[in-house]
């Protein structure tokens, strides 16, 4: 990739993992809604093995996510704190500065993502399906 | 910053040129841009709100529509959002229209979105009349729920309606100022959403005869 | 910046100081659109609903000081205890933060001269008094609200409570939406736009972070409640079904809708003051706040990921385990950045070399009180506890922590911490601590009982309760608790009221802030900065060569902005400046359309269509009168 990313790698790198946690969460949830919340007979969906895969589609691009992220701050990892040991504030001008804060928000960001699409993404299946709790 | 850079002072943009010309030397989009686009996430968040509660309530039902209630048809409601979302062209062109500085296109163009805009509210009214002689919203949740969705989908066409007068009536009285240029591309903004969320309610509307 | 101005800059500033002289009178303080102004009468305004959600609580507390209390009577309790929440929440809690301090501190922080959209700065506040006041009208008629803040259907619906109590509820919280989705686009366009040219994004302080996350969660939160609302009126008034189990509909989805908003608005509840700590802490420990990325990150995270976990107020509704499993992951998970968060905190006061004067004692309290509510959250999150102690009183000592102990303290603590800047007067600083003492010991007296007497099994929302069950010793002292809070509550607005008068002048920074609001006089001219600030860190006070070369610059009459109401914009990343701005300045449209959407509430409250449609048409005239000469008013 080249540096410094355009905006749509950046983006993406910081609010991959979060919107694909979101697409997964909201449609997983449907199909929960739609199984579960219906008198019963009338869906008979395979909602496990959805489940199983949009989770799947969705870890894998919170980990693209975070590679984007990964690069990028290793890239401006030296640049920045050698801004930063000359003087008080935080790191370098911009870009610099702001794409190593960028591509660490994005870090975090994307970990926690794929954490509850992992949890989620295993506990789910192992449920019965429809059972109360 | 080293001195005073050679920045634009925008609201003194009183003439069509000057004004193209202080929009196309912006580096990011003008605050009013960005004004709308924010209220558009609001109402993407309430269509959201909306088309999520038609599905709960069909999932959680016997029968969706209800025993009685038929399926609605297909093609009328089509065609007329086929035909709104086409306004989206004219609107986009009157936007760059308006980023060159020509007020006269940008007028036209939003006249003859306007007059399809109309049309197609006007259908919608009549449908929307046919339904409610079929069944009502208080005859039952599906009722409820579908005569609401479209009341709030016809009434932001109604809005951007007004909204369209308003923008033609002050460019005609005032002109293609700076202020206005950004009131054209904010409309067209408007309406951008509008038609995508039109073809999204449609289909919701629809989904139990497709 | 010097408080003594040059005799080369004097002219400058004379200039400036006349184009932005601020209006005298009564009707300069109706037509404002200065931010300062506004979030002082959003103060004020808040200030007064707080006394009033105040008088509630105590209400509550004295009728259940001991059993069979006979204080107020099951109609009235339901009527005290549903305006409480109501009033606490949305008229108090969310206006103080984001209209009073938000308003007054973001542009100044971001060196801007007000915020991007000035007239609907003062349409927000002027929405939100009318729509408090339409709401307390309801008091006044003896029909407030009654079913809870939650309200939550079949009791709020017309055949279980048929007078207009409800109505004024429905339409009252989407009235009262109008001023805060207003506010949040002001907000964001502001924080995006306006800084000052050099303060990109990881440059911006903290405190502006935790405003652009609550911004962006009360935006796409508060439709859903408007949806819930509209749903429950056209139910009620023109008897739709989405409610009613008995034509196809599901009670369900009301709590769905609410908890879809309510939850995202406990995170906006606490955001701002997880800004005000960020504010305080690097002031008083004389060091940057540790992990800076981490904090910023963990405000916006907190309110993304809080639009992911409204059903655990739901866990004993009946959903599937399917369903509430993405919940109960949600809900774990979110406690990490509020973790880092005060992680972060600790280490900043501990690694510093801290000053424990009032507003960090408030801050101190701030965390202890976190702490305690979010552990008592994170049990909660728990689907087989939860399940336990659902509607009994500990989830409302849950609650009152974080909303108490960790949303208002670092109110209470700000409304210190800035006096001085506001007013140009110092508080009295031992008087400070003492009320601090007190409300830190109220508030535990009165709430942390409560997660007791709830294991004991006391249902929340009940007018009273029999003897003999354990819970009257408990009860006594939380309601002795409640008049000790009470009393340092007013002893904090005692302080500040009298200082305002007596205190000893502040000066510009008596606290050595890091942030550029201490760089102006106290109170800050209507301008805000003379010169336009150069940023290059998030703590720009601190940077004193920046701070020396706008001394310069102010001496050779560089970068005023001098030639009308003029501010400048610039690039949301990296805030390269872009162009000038002309701001409006007094208005009487925003007063004006605000005056015609509480007419247009009113007359729905009274079931009058037609005229509630006239007053649509007046507002969407003044809607056009307010445009009609571009920015110049």
């Amino acid at each position: 990739m080249r540096y410094p990313p355009s905006n749509r790698v950046l983006w993406f790198g910081v609010l991959g993992g979060a919107v694909a946690w979101a697409v997964q969460f909201v449609t997983n949830l449907y199909f929960t809604f739609a199984q579960c919340n219906s008198p019963s007979g009338r869906w008979m969906l395979p909602i496990h093995d959805w489940e199983i895969g949009l989770s799947i589609v969705a870890v894998l691009v919170g980990l693209a996510a975070t590679s984007v992220c990964v690069w990028l701050y290793g890239r401006t990892f030296h640049l920045d704190h050698v801004a930063e040991a000359e003087r008080r504030g935080l790191g370098s001008a911009p870009p610099t500065g702001r794409l190593s804060f960028m591509a660490m928000v994005g870090l975090t960001v994307n970990f926690l993502a794929l954490s509850i699409m992992i949890m989620t993404g295993v506990g789910a299946p192992l449920l019965h399906v429809c059972q109360q709790s | 910053m080293k001195g005073t850079p050679a920045v634009t002072r925008s609201s003194a943009a009183w003439s069509a040129a000057a004004a193209g010309r202080v929009s196309r030397q912006r580096m990011a989009q003008p605050n009013g841009w960005w004004g709308m686009a924010l209220f558009l996430c609001a109402e993407v968040a309430l269509f959201g709100t909306l088309i999520g509660s038609y599905f709960y309530l069909d999932f959680q039902s016997h029968q969706w529509p209800p025993a009685g209630i038929k399926p609605p048809g297909v093609v009328l409601p089509l065609l007329a959002t086929a035909a709104l979302a086409l306004t989206s062209l004219p609107m986009l062109h009157a936007a760059r229209s308006a980023r060159a500085g020509r007020r006269g296109s940008v007028i036209a163009l939003i006249v003859i979105a306007l007059v399809v805009q109309c049309c197609y509210l006007a259908l919608q009214i009549l449908l929307f009349r046919h339904d409610l002689n079929q069944f009502t919203p208080q005859g039952s949740a599906y009722g409820s729920i579908y005569f609401t969705l479209l009341a709030v989908h016809h009434a932001h066409v109604l809005f951007g309606i007004v909204l369209d007068l308003t923008v033609l009536f002050f460019l005609v009285y005032r002109g293609l100022t700076n202020y206005w240029l950004i009131g054209v591309r904010g409309l067209a903004l408007y309406w951008h959403v509008v038609n995508v969320l039109a073809v999204i309610v449609v289909f919701t509307q629809l989904s139990p005869s497709l | 910046m010097a408080t003594v101005i040059s005799p080369r800059a004097k002219p400058h500033v004379e200039r400036l100081e006349r184009i932005w002289t601020e209006r005298p009178g009564l009707v300069g303080w109706v037509t404002t659109t200065d931010h300062k102004r506004i979030g002082i009468m959003y103060f004020f305004t808040a200030l007064a609903f707080f006394g009033a959600g105040g008088v509630e609580a105590l209400l509550i507390r004295t009728q259940l000081i001991g059993p069979n209390g006979t204080l107020l009577s099951p109609q009235a309790y339901d009527e005290v205890f549903t305006m409480h929440g109501i009033t606490m929440i949305f008229l108090f809690v969310i206006p103080m933060t984001t209209g009073a301090f938000g308003n007054y501190l973001v542009p100044l922080m971001i060196g801007a001269r007000d915020m991007a959209f000035p007239r609907m700065n003062a349409l927000s506040y002027w929405i939100y008094l009318f729509s408090g006041l339409f709401m307390y009208l309801a008091l006044l008629q003896g029909h407030a609200p009654n079913a809870g803040w939650f309200d939550y259907v079949p009791l709020a619906s017309k055949k279980f409570d048929p007078g207009n109590n409800i109505d004024f509820y429905g339409y009252g919280l989407i009235f009262n939406g109008i001023s805060s989705t207003a506010a949040s686009i002001n907000f964001i366009v502001t924080i995006f736009k306006m800084r000052a040219p050099g303060m990109s994004l990881n440059r911006m302080p903290l405190f502006c972070f935790a405003f652009l996350a609550v911004a962006f969660a009360l935006l796409f939160a508060l439709p859903s409640l408007s949806v819930a609302a509209l749903f429950l009126e056209l139910d009620r008034q023109l008897g739709f079904h989405f409610y009613d189990a008995a034509f196809g509909g599901a009670p369900l989805l009301w709590q769905n809708l609410f908890w879809i908003f309510g939850h995202p608005e406990v995170y906006i509840i606490i955001l701002p003051a997880f800004g005000i700590a960020t504010a305080i802490i690097p002031t008083f420990s004389h060091r940057r706040m540790v992990f800076f990325p981490l904090v910023a990150l963990a405000e916006i995270l907190v309110a993304f990921l809080g639009f992911g976990v409204w059903v655990h107020h739901m866990f004993t509704v009946g959903f599937a385990t399917v369903t509430t499993v993405y919940f109960a992951a949600a809900s774990l998970i979110i406690v990490i950045p509020s973790a880092i968060q005060l992680f972060s905190w600790i280490t900043t006061i501990l690694t510093g070399t801290p000053e424990f004067k009032t507003p960090l004692l408030f801050i101190v309290g701030f965390i202890v009180y976190f702490i305690i509510g979010g552990l008592s959250g994170v049990t909660l999150a728990a689907i087989p506890f939860d399940q336990q102690v659902h509607d009994s009183y500990y989830v409302v000592a849950h609650f009152h922590f974080v909303i108490f102990g960790a949303a208002v303290f670092p109110i209470l603590g700000g409304m210190y911490f800035w006096f001085p800047k506001v007013t140009g007067r110092m508080y009295n600083e031992t008087v400070g601590k003492v009320s601090f003492w007190l409300t830190f010991a109220g508030t535990f007296i009165t709430f942390f009982p409560m997660h007791i007497v709830g294991i004991l099994g006391m249902p929340r929302r009940n007018y009273t309760y029999p003897g003999g069950l354990g819970w009257s010793l408990l009860n006594f002292i939380e309601s002795i608790g409640a008049y000790i809070l009470a009393s340092g509550l007013v002893l904090i607005v005692a302080n500040l009221a009298v200082s305002r008068f007596r205190g000893a002048p502040a000066g510009n920074d008596p606290f050595e802030g890091d942030t550029l609001e201490w760089s102006t006089t106290s109170p800050p001219p209507p301008y805000n900065y003379p010169v336009i600030p150069t940023v290059s860190s998030p703590y720009p006070m601190w940077d004193e060569e920046d701070r020396k070369r706008d001394n310069r610059r102010l001496e050779r009459g560089e970068g005023l902005l001098e030639l009308g109401h003029e501010t400048p914009a610039s690039t949301v990343q990296d805030a390269q400046w872009d162009e000038i701005l002309s701001m409006p300045s007094y208005s009487i449209w925003p007063p004006l359309t605000a005056l015609m959407l509480a007419g247009v509430f009113t007359a729905l409250v009274m079931q009058h269509y037609f005229i509630a449609l006239g007053f649509l048409v007046a507002d969407g005239l003044t809607l056009i009168g307010w445009h009609h000469k571009g920015v110049r008013t």
